[in-house]
């Protein structure tokens, strides 16, 4: 009989999640790397800053691997965008 | 033995208290609940506790939208350049109406680079229809130029980080 895996216990989140948190673009904003059930993902998001504790914030994004790639493939583009508002 | 109705009263003032002190992006349910059962002198265990707390929780934060979105837009004069480009608000996004989208990354989920209020922001968000037309969430991120260079220049660090999991 396959073995049920208990949601929330720390053993399990370990083996979902591995975060290699990266860096900080602002004070209170981050990209972070991590993988998520066998994902790699990389997360764009605010965080705050509550009892001594870091938390993420709901406004960010996760990025997936095709999604990161694509996004990296038109840094230019987005350069010259931005350029051009400025 | 308290009626159940008078203690539902005594929770109602408490979470309307701790909704209004509590930092709403952080806040979560259980330290609503917690907090709540404590200042109504309730037992957290309470079988109808959990879900009337969730209700009100729902009330209060669907009221706090329909106002927030107006009062957004003053508070990010206030805040200055490192919330600007944090604006969830879609009215506020549309009425600039200058967006360019650059790219693609998924077939809900888009580049683009606008114009707000003269400075430029990276935003990279999700996007849904509606009667016909494709509208910005809140899903999402935008970016100031100087936390668009930031990341820039983290790209070395953040490629390296992907290889090392993969």
């Amino acid at each position: 009989m396959a073995s049920k895996r208990k949601r929330g216990s720390k053993a399990d989140e370990k083996e979902d999640e591995e975060s290699v948190a990266v860096c900080e673009i602002s004070k209170n904003r981050k990209v972070s790397v991590r993988k998520w059930r066998g994902q790699v993902l990389v997360d764009i998001r605010e965080y705050w800053y509550k009892g001594g504790e870091c938390l993420p914030g709901k406004k960010g994004i996760s990025l997936t691997m095709d999604q990161w790639n694509v996004l990296q493939e038109h840094v230019k583009q987005i350069d010259s965008a931005v350029q051009r508002v400025n | 033995m308290a009626s159940e109705d008078a203690e539902k009263e005594a929770v109602r003032v408490a979470v309307k208290e701790i909704l209004s002190e509590e930092d709403m992006d952080v806040v979560t349910e259980g330290m609503v609940r917690k907090k709540a059962a404590e200042r109504a002198g309730v037992e957290v265990s309470a079988p109808w506790f959990k879900g009337f707390v969730k209700q009100l929780i729902q009330e209060f934060v669907s009221a706090r939208q329909d106002k927030s979105k107006r009062g957004e837009e003053e508070e990010e004069e206030e805040k200055g350049d490192e919330n600007a480009g944090s604006q969830e608000s879609s009215k506020a996004m549309l009425a600039e109406g200058e967006d360019e989208i650059i790219c693609q990354l998924s077939g809900k989920r888009n580049v683009s680079v606008q114009n707000f209020r003269g400075k430029a922001l990276v935003s990279i968000r999700e996007y849904y229809e509606k009667d016909g037309k494709t509208l910005p969430s809140s899903k999402g991120i935008s970016l100031t130029i100087d936390q668009w260079e930031a990341l820039k220049k983290e790209l070395p660090a953040i490629r390296q980080a992907i290889e090392s999991l993969q």
